[in-house]
């Protein structure tokens, strides 16, 4: 059997029909982690949180990626830069779990894949990889409140805590993620990498000061929008009563009718958010719930990495 | 102040501006579809839980407008599609036959065609490919299909003369149907009723359910029989309003403006009956419509009998007399009288007569009182008048005489007996009476004498009952002692009875001297139609003759014996007893005698067991069914006769001739003005062409189709409905 074959009899699992039919969150982010790491023959995590150790010469087969061409250029030999593993550095997860994250279109029945889904298996896979690392990861879970803080350590127990935290959180409260951004750059005393998972359907105004906050505590931020492939799409076609999540109200409508100007409002809510992102140097990924995880993951982290070099 | 709309008004302007106001109403009631499903959709939905629901509700308040704009749009576009489909369907205002509407294969007006097939139509024409003027009207009337078929329009057909078929006398759009009735209609040699016809057009109308328009084709030679004879008048012109509220009606007259026709219109045996014993005159009648005139040629079989003079005819010419002409045979005859030169209505110059010549007539004399004398018994007297060497029952003379008593008349058989002479009846009872009745209801001749020894009050009571007296015996007169006898009121230049023709200009026939004594004074009976034959001087009826059944009953009020008068010792005696039976028994030869179209049928006693043989002038043979049993007196039955002239029928060897005559009142070809058609129907509004056909109603509201128009604005409403549709979901 073939080293591809493998791959993709493995990849299988993460397909998000297939990880909502597993229950538990620690089984879900093992897979998408041992799937990540399967994929790329070496550990993603290296390009997030690696420094440079040493130079080796050039054997063949090595990826010529990491070629140091300076040295090259100077003493005419070919060696490779070698990383080595940062083992102070902190990660926060903040996981938005508030009841707008509960949408979600993919699968069926009880085996629906929510936003939520998504993001506490990209946070529980992210945690995974940095305690392996030995470094230390914290969670805030947040809604109208900043909910759950556990503060960040890398201790073995707190890959239990998370776990549990993330698939005991309440799930009926409004969205008020700038607040709790503030509440955590509060909470934190020392330099962090916090990684926000939401769908961001809130004041965006108040997640740019909860951001811009952050980053005045010179965190490095990275923010996931979590959003699911109907509301990416907006396919409806019958009319529809729509019942909005967070007592937003309904409304009955021609969804075709509406599709257009939807989308346009979605993008440029996007879009308002990106640029404050960029303002800001926070990295930006939207994640489509109905994307295979390991890819928008990797992804994501293989473009943060090519922008750290 | 209330205005009030007529009660008819809604229904009116319905059936004027629609052809089918179903479907305008049905376009009505379905432009309420697209209502009910907005509200319908409205109540079935999905409901879905949304957690983007800011940015949908900001989209719908930048949107809101537009889309109930479009809404709305949509809607109003489906609704006005849907209604100006069911108007465009329903053949608004009266559309031509290329109407929207034909997609439902009855779009199209009612068009009825009243063709003229009688015989009159059998004018020859001397110019175009018909041959006569029904040719001409037939291939007119295919024309006027022709449109129809291309127009989808109903049609139906209806014939003057007989029956066009069920399919052609009901609106059809299967206008091939009306095409083959059309081709099948035959050239009859009858009398038309076009008042008829036209009641049936006027029936179509009524009850043949919603037209747009109907035109009412008629089409027929102007003559006056069809138009204005005493049968027709009235009837067309009540008719003509009639018509003309629910028709446009065109006349189009195939004839010509001068028509001139002779022809001849009877024959006839002068005194009824043609035996071998005497000869017999013959008359012809000839007339001529329009200045005519020619040679009258009389034929037996082949034979010439005799050719006339050339004649000036007119409408009013005399009869033409061949005296004594004698039959050396007996049995069946035909004479033929023929114009010559014929003109271009041949059928009507020659004229038939079938004729079963009699040598001998089977009377008998039943006598009631017998006098003394041969002189004084009436029995003795009638005898000797009728078989002059048959005293004593020598089989001699014209008639084959048996001298009975009256009381042997009970279950005695009659039906050979040509004619029952009842002398002086004294007796009669009323079984008697009753088996008289019968004979002379099955077509015998009963001569009543009264005479010496009745019984007046017996006579009213068993004769009278049964209808075989004029009217009640009122007594008996007698003239007195001193006073001079009774006289016949007979003048013979005067107009005579035709039983007494034989008696014209002769002085010394005995009739004005005879003298009468005594006689039965009767009141004649006014249901009994009896007529006046001969009267006594003093205004009271001395001979009369009425008609009981398919008999004749001939009274003479006074007796056959010299007791009560003269008569029978004058010289006019003899012959006024022949004259009397020639004209009143039946010649047997009306079943030989028929007008064309009728069918014969032919006599049991004549066909009992072999089956006849019918041919017609041509020689082509005609199918015979057999009667059945529902026809006691009739053994086979013929297809009808059209064609006018002489057929033959062969019965085991023997060939009886068939006469088929044209009618009478055909031949009169008197050619109408467009203003007298007009007249006959009332005076109404009607369009009249002469021998061709009208062009398109440029005037018509079968113009005004709005039918295609609006089908058109519906596929351009539906066009736009899709596009718009399309349109705002991109939206």
């Amino acid at each position: 059997m073939s080293v591809d074959t493998q791959v993709s009899d493995y990849r299988k699992y993460l397909d998000p029909r297939v990880l909502a039919r597993i229950a538990h969150l620690d089984l879900r982010a093992r897979l998408i982690v041992e799937g990540l790491m399967s994929g790329m023959h070496r550990s993603p995590y290296q390009g997030i949180s690696v420094e440079f150790a040493q130079h080796r010469p050039y054997s063949p087969g090595d990826d010529i990626r990491h070629v140091d061409w300076k040295v090259l250029a100077k003493t005419d030999r070919i060696y490779l830069k070698q990383y080595q593993e940062e083992t102070n550095l902190q990660l926060l997860l903040v996981v938005d779990a508030s009841q707008s994250m509960t949408y979600g279109s993919v699968g069926d029945g009880d085996a629906r894949w929510t936003k939520l889904d998504h993001a506490t298996a990209i946070a529980a896979s992210l945690a995974y990889m940095a305690l392996g690392q030995q470094d230390a990861v914290g969670l805030v879970v947040a809604d109208s409140e900043l909910r759950r803080f556990l503060r960040p350590t890398n201790s073995p127990a707190q890959w239990k805590q998370i776990i549990a935290e993330l698939g005991a959180s309440p799930r009926d409260r409004q969205t008020r993620l700038g607040r709790v951004l503030d509440q955590a750059a509060e909470k934190l005393t020392h330099r962090s990498l916090i990684v926000v998972l939401s769908d961001f359907f809130d004041d965006l105004q108040q997640v740019e000061r909860g951001l811009r906050h952050l980053r005045h505590r010179r965190h490095e931020v990275i923010v996931f929008q979590v959003l699911d492939p109907n509301e990416l799409n907006f396919p409806f076609e019958d009319p529809t009563r729509f019942l909005g999540l967070e007592a937003m109200g309904e409304l009955l409508t021609d969804p075709q009718a509406l599709r257009q100007s939807y989308l346009q409002q979605l993008e440029q809510a996007t879009q308002t958010l990106l640029k404050s992102c960029r303002s800001m140097r926070i990295d930006f990924a939207r994640m489509n719930t109905g994307d295979l995880l390991d890819v928008s993951l990797s992804s994501f982290l293989a473009t943060r990495a090519a922008t750290m070099r | 102040m209330m205005i009030s709309l007529p009660t008819n008004l809604v229904p009116l302007l319905l059936a004027v501006g629609f052809g089918v106001p179903g479907l305008a109403a049905a376009g009505v009631l379905l432009m309420s579809i697209p209502i009910i499903i907005h509200f319908l959709n409205r109540r079935r939905f999905k409901v879905h839980q949304w957690a983007a629901m800011q940015y949908l509700l900001e989209a719908m308040r930048r949107n809101r407008r537009r889309l109930q704009f479009e809404h709305w749009l949509l809607m109003m576009i489906r609704c006005c599609a849907i209604l100006l489909a069911g108007l465009a369907l329903a053949r608004p205002l009266g559309c031509s036959g290329n109407s929207a509407a034909a997609v439902f294969g009855q779009g199209g007006r009612l068009n009825v065609i009243v063709i003229d097939n009688t015989a009159s139509m059998a004018w020859q024409r001397l110019q175009g490919d018909a041959h006569t003027n029904f040719e001409r009207a037939r291939e007119l009337s295919g024309e006027l299909l022709a449109r129809w078929a291309k127009s989808h329009d109903a049609a139906c057909l209806i014939a003057t003369a007989g029956e066009t078929g069920a399919v052609a006398q009901t609106p059809t759009y299967d206008i091939q149907a009306v095409r083959q009735a059309l081709d099948q209609l035959p050239q009859r040699f009858t009398a038309g009723d076009l008042g008829t016809a036209l009641r049936q057009a006027l029936t179509i109308a009524r009850d043949g359910g919603p037209f747009p328009g109907r035109r009412l084709y008629i089409l027929s030679d102007s003559t006056v029989p069809a138009w204005q004879s005493e049968a027709v008048a009235n009837e067309l012109h009540k008719l003509g309003p009639e018509l003309a509220q629910v028709y446009d009606v065109v006349h189009i007259d195939v004839g010509e403006n001068q028509m001139p026709n002779s022809t001849v219109e009877s024959v006839r045996v002068l005194g009824g009956l043609a035996t071998t014993a005497m000869g017999v005159d013959l008359a012809a009648q000839p007339r001529a419509y329009g200045q005519g005139g020619g040679t009258l040629i009389w034929q037996r079989g082949a034979r010439v009998l005799g050719t006339s003079a050339r004649l000036t005819i007119d409408a009013s010419a005399p009869e033409q007399i061949l005296p004594q002409v004698r039959f050396d045979t007996d049995g069946p005859e035909s004479l033929t009288v023929r114009l010559d030169p014929g003109d271009r209505l041949p059928e009507d110059d020659a004229f038939s007569l079938a004729l079963n010549v009699r040598k001998r007539l089977n009377v008998v004399i039943a006598e009631g009182e017998r006098g003394s004398s041969a002189l004084d018994s009436p029995g003795t007297m009638l005898q000797m008048a009728l078989s002059p060497g048959q005293e004593g029952g020598a089989d001699a003379g014209l008639s084959r005489v048996d001298l009975i008593a009256e009381t042997e008349l009970a279950g005695r058989v009659l039906s050979d007996t040509d004619a029952i002479l009842l002398a002086a009846p004294s007796r009669v009872m009323q079984s008697e009476a009753a088996q008289l009745r019968g004979y002379v209801e099955a077509g015998g001749t009963l001569v009543i004498f009264l005479g010496e020894g009745i019984n007046a009050e017996q006579c009213n009571q068993t004769l009278l009952a049964e209808k075989l007296l004029p009217g009640k015996i009122l007594s008996l007169t007698t003239a007195a002692e001193g006073q001079e006898p009774f006289r016949f009121d007979f003048r013979p230049d005067a107009a005579l009875h035709p039983l007494l023709r034989a008696f014209r200009e002769q002085e010394n026939s005995g009739l004005a001297t005879a003298r009468i004594f005594t006689y039965g004074r009767v009141q004649l009976d006014a249901a009994q139609q009896a007529q006046r034959v001969l009267d006594l001087s003093n205004g009271d009826p001395a001979i009369t003759i009425h008609h009981l059944g398919t008999g004749k009953v001939v009274f003479f009020a006074t007796s056959a014996d010299t007791r009560w008068t003269t008569l029978p010792a004058k010289p006019a005696f003899v012959a006024l007893l022949n004259e009397i039976l020639l004209g009143t028994i039946d010649a047997d030869n009306g079943w030989m005698n028929i007008a064309a179209g009728s069918r014969l049928e032919v006599p049991r006693r004549i066909a009992q067991t072999v089956m006849p043989r019918l041919t017609d002038p041509q020689g082509h043979l005609l199918s015979l069914e057999p009667a059945g049993a529902d026809h006691p007196t009739t053994a086979y039955v013929s297809t009808s006769l059209e064609m006018p002239g002489l057929y033959r029928l062969q019965i085991d060897g023997k060939s009886y001739p068939i006469a088929v005559r044209f009618p009478a009142s055909e031949s009169n070809l008197t050619h109408l003005d467009p203003a007298a058609i007009r007249r006959a129907l009332g005076d109404i509004t009607m369009e009249q062409e002469a021998d061709r056909l009208p062009a398109e109603f440029a005037n018509s509201r079968d113009q005004a189709d709005f039918g295609w128009p609006l089908l058109l604005a519906v596929l351009i409403l539906a066009g736009t409905e899709c596009f718009l549709a399309m349109w705002f979901r991109r939206g």
